[in-house]
């Protein structure tokens, strides 16, 4: 099997960006259409807009309707066609962006994602979870292509809420403990084939700037401070992770996320914030070195990352609860494949309450 | 109040920078990169969308084409279609492409001869006897046959 290295074809990184997106549109395309929520549009509308003005490309803005649902994605479609659009544009959070790679997928144009947070590793990757108009998990879409441009305006991100920063921290820290075991594993990655050189040392990167910058960046962004700790943050959370996480593979980390979502008590939970839990919960299944499980450990208290269960909404974590978990973590289908040596529910049940133990532990909490 | 401040990796002052009351920096109007200078510059990193390598690969890569479009305009030099002929037909095959246009070309790569060549593309493609293949699916026979005409 080939070894994949899939990318964004151009990622740009830097203080008011937005404000050249004009001008990035330009070589792509005529008239785009740029998707965005009535408040996301109130706070960096005018400053889009600006940009335009001046570039040979034409804007028309739309409102999102809150869900990246089928019946939203063919609404847009429509309506891009209807105008003449020939670039999608998505300015937003997560369903924003994978709702803007889906449409430009089915108008088979190109796409440029403008996050306005950093709290996934979703933005650079060929990938769109489509849900339900109600809310439900309806399928994975896997697109043609990756992003011809994700484009990062670290002002607007640094000025967004520290949490979901954090969050996109828990879910880049798993990154290379899940790359590592799928190489070891000789297991297959989302890019559709095994993991190479590059993927595996970008992930490898991306776990390295969080323990170098994770707490400056954090620190630094409650003060509203955009410094070189939070851009290497934003890259590591975005760049890093997106592409660690697509070309060299997942693990137990993400299944025991996806387990997780069978507890309504983490509903409430971030993506990255129970990924960052999943994360101790593969290092504890794999017996990583006390070293390492104190330096994880240590990272997630500092910056407060949910290190227990009851951090994540479960007061009294059961046996059974860690089964329900475990059992949805070890679905043939989820990634739990990849870890390099033969996984049962018990001992996914085992790790989780071991990590939950140790979390109390360093928490001195109990 | 603006002050000029030495940041990080930077080489000149960086201006309006605004400092606060405890002569903290709260918000640059620059980008500060580690071990790097930008004046106003993003970061950019730019990437093939994908890159896939393997024994054998050439004659798989149908399966990424037919994602990308139907119809390739397939170019090469008269060196590569001495070695690899083989493989690169094979990589048509099987998969719902449309007849390729292979074009054997072993000049400079110069603005001149890039329009030609779109020339030659342009008129391959609204060729009628190409549009009416454009859904069939391609013989190994045909595509042979394309390999001798170019």
């Amino acid at each position: 099997m080939a070894a994949i290295f899939n990318s964004p074809s151009k990622y740009i990184q830097g203080p008011d960006e937005l404000a050249k997106l004009g001008s990035y549109v330009e070589p792509l395309g005529a008239k785009a259409l740029v998707i965005v929520t009535p408040s996301g549009k109130k706070r960096v509308g005018a400053k889009i807009e600006g940009g335009f003005t001046e570039a040979k490309a034409e804007l028309l803005f739309e409102d999102f309707n809150g869900e990246c649902s089928k019946g939203e994605v063919d609404r847009l479609v429509a309506l891009a066609r209807d105008n003449g659009c020939d670039i999608i544009v998505g300015v937003g959070g997560g369903k924003i962006l994978d709702t803007a790679k889906a449409v430009a997928y089915y108008l088979e144009s190109p796409v440029i994602i403008c996050p306005t947070i950093a709290s996934t590793d979703a933005p650079c990757s060929a990938l769109s979870v489509l849900y339900t108009d109600d809310g439900q998990f309806d399928k994975y879409l896997f697109l043609k292509a990756n992003p011809n441009i994700v484009l990062m305006d670290t002002t607007v991100i640094a000025a967004s809420p520290v949490r979901l920063t954090v969050s996109g921290m828990g879910d880049a820290l798993a990154t290379y403990f899940e790359a590592q075991a799928t190489h070891d594993a000789d297991g297959g990655t989302c890019a559709g084939g095994k993991g190479g050189m590059a993927g595996l040392a970008l992930a490898k990167l991306c776990y390295e700037t969080l323990m170098a910058d994770g707490v400056k960046a954090k620190v630094a962004l409650e003060k509203g401070a955009l410094t070189p700790a939070v851009e290497h943050i934003i890259e590591a959370n975005t760049l890093l992770s997106g592409i660690g996480f697509e070309s060299s593979g997942l693990a137990a980390a993400h299944a025991i996320h996806n387990g997780l979502t069978m507890l309504p008590e983490c509903h409430g939970m971030y993506h990255g914030e129970k990924v960052a839990f999943g994360t101790i919960v593969q290092l504890v299944l794999e017996d990583a070195p006390t070293e390492k499980l104190e330096e994880v450990l240590g990272f997630c208290i500092e910056l407060g990352l949910p290190v227990t269960m009851k951090e994540l909404g479960v007061a009294e974590l059961t046996r059974e609860q860690a089964m329900i978990v475990a059992e949805a973590a070890c679905a043939p289908e989820d990634t739990m494949c990849n870890m390099p040596f033969e996984v049962t529910p018990e001992m996914v049940a085992n790790a989780i309450l071991g990590a939950d133990a140790l979390g109390h532990y360093y928490l001195m909490d109990e | 109040m603006a002050l000029p401040l030495f940041c990080y990796g930077a080489k000149w002052p960086v201006s309006n920078a605004q400092v606060g009351a405890e002569g903290r920096l709260l918000c640059a109007n620059r980008c500060l990169m580690k071990g790097g200078f930008s004046y106003g510059a993003p970061m950019v990193y730019g990437g093939p969308g994908r890159y896939v390598q393997g024994p054998g690969e050439l004659s798989r890569q149908g399966r990424f084409l037919s994602w990308l479009g139907c119809s390739a305009y397939v170019l090469f030099d008269q060196g590569t279609e001495d070695r690899l002929c083989k493989q690169i037909v094979d990589g048509f095959l099987g998969e719902d492409l449309s007849e390729p246009f292979f074009k054997i070309y072993d000049g400079p790569c110069s603005e001149i001869s890039d329009v030609d060549l779109q020339g030659v593309a342009n008129a391959v493609f609204s060729n009628e006897r190409n549009m009416a293949n454009e859904q069939a699916k391609v013989t190994k026979q045909k595509l042979v046959q394309l390999m001798c005409e170019a």
